[in-house]
């Protein structure tokens, strides 16, 4: 294992380190030390590394991430695996908000709560919380899956275009255009399997599904008032 | 809100929206609001983003408009009630590691007094 100090080192060259692994790198499992809340730590990674943060982020850590595991022992900063493409980002405190802004793929695990505007405009990646998640999440997702163990804030899915969205809890109150949407097998199969992925504790059977009730999709004047 | 302070008698120096914020609250409370009121009619009375952060002779609070979008972080201990906009600037505070750090919920004010207990009241929706 790499260890790695960033109060001492600093980060750019914990950055341009980790991003010159290569993919046939034997030096897989990294370690960062003192992270403090630090901006942008293992962000633009495309290799399967194992990132092991011991301490609390700040913004936009595994941002573009490819390929990478990145855990966070603590707490994450705003816009956390913003636009990622794949790998895993597992935050093992609270998230703070848009976390997996824009991502393209993988997988978000976060174990405590999720702030606002979480998979906000979200393009393929999936992301569970064990807790509950803030207001305005998924606004304008794309794609992907937003999976909640815990409750939604207001205006869940809010102009969401397709994305699926699954709570078990309570949502606040649906945006516009998001809708209520019937469990189908393939969803409770679907469900079974990133739980058990994630490592979080939910049945499938408990989850409501909601997703894009399709009518904002082509301008109609009847739907003004709900741009 | 600026013009309507003003013919009020409130005294403004600077055309900042900032001091509007300031303006409104200290106007408030020479009404005989008291801090955690005055934060509470913000939310009603103030129409856009905003995060307050106010310290009085006894007593602490803060309010953020219900949109919040500007970033917000508090840290609590057994010693002291901190604020900050990220993370970042509370990790030199004494105990960090083991203080309950937490985000502020939109349109609610919380409260914290040397005489009282913690108090977080949300707005009805």
């Amino acid at each position: 294992m790499q260890s790695f100090d960033l109060e001492a080192q600093g980060l750019r060259v914990l950055n341009s380190t980790l991003n010159a692994q290569s993919t046939e790198t034997n030096q897989t499992v990294w370690e960062v030390t003192n992270p403090k809340g630090s901006h942008a730590i293992a962000v633009g990674l495309d290799a399967p590394l194992e990132v092991n943060v011991k301490g609390s982020t700040g913004y936009y850590c595994g941002g573009m991430n490819k390929q990478a595991t990145i855990h966070v022992h603590g707490s994450a900063g705003p816009g956390t695996g913003e636009n990622m493409m794949s790998g895993k980002i597992i935050i093992e405190g609270d998230a703070s908000q848009y976390l997996g802004a824009t991502a393209h793929g993988g997988l978000i695990v976060v174990k405590g709560n999720a702030s606002s505007r979480c998979g906000i405009s979200m393009k393929g990646v999936n992301i569970v919380v064990q807790g509950n998640i803030g207001h305005m999440s998924a606004f304008m997702g794309q794609s992907g899956n937003l999976v909640v163990c815990g409750d939604a804030g207001d205006a869940l899915g809010d102009s969401c275009y397709e994305a699926r969205f699954f709570v078990r809890g309570s949502v606040k109150s649906l945006g516009a255009d998001c809708a209520k949407k019937e469990m189908r097998p393939e969803h409770i199969e679907f469900l079974r399997e990133i739980i058990a992925e994630s490592g979080v504790d939910a049945k499938p059977e408990e989850f409501t599904r909601y997703g894009s009730a399709r009518t904002l999709y082509n301008f109609d004047v009847d739907n003004a008032g709900a741009y | 809100m600026r013009r309507r302070l003003r013919r009020l008698g409130v005294h403004i120096e600077t055309e900042n929206d900032t001091e509007v914020g300031a303006a409104y609250l200290t106007w408030r409370m020479q009404e005989g609001a008291t801090l955690g009121q005055a934060m509470e009619s913000a939310l009603e009375d103030l129409d856009g983003f905003f995060t307050f952060v106010v310290g009085t002779k006894d007593g602490f609070g803060v309010v953020r408009d219900p949109i919040a979008c500007k970033p917000a972080v508090m840290a609590e201990t057994d010693q002291y009630v901190a604020f900050g906009s990220e993370y970042r600037a509370l990790v030199n505070l004494p105990g960090i590691e083991k203080a309950r750090v937490w985000e502020p919920e939109p349109a609610t004010v919380y409260f914290w007094s040397h005489n009282e207990a913690p108090t977080s009241k949300e707005k009805a929706a």
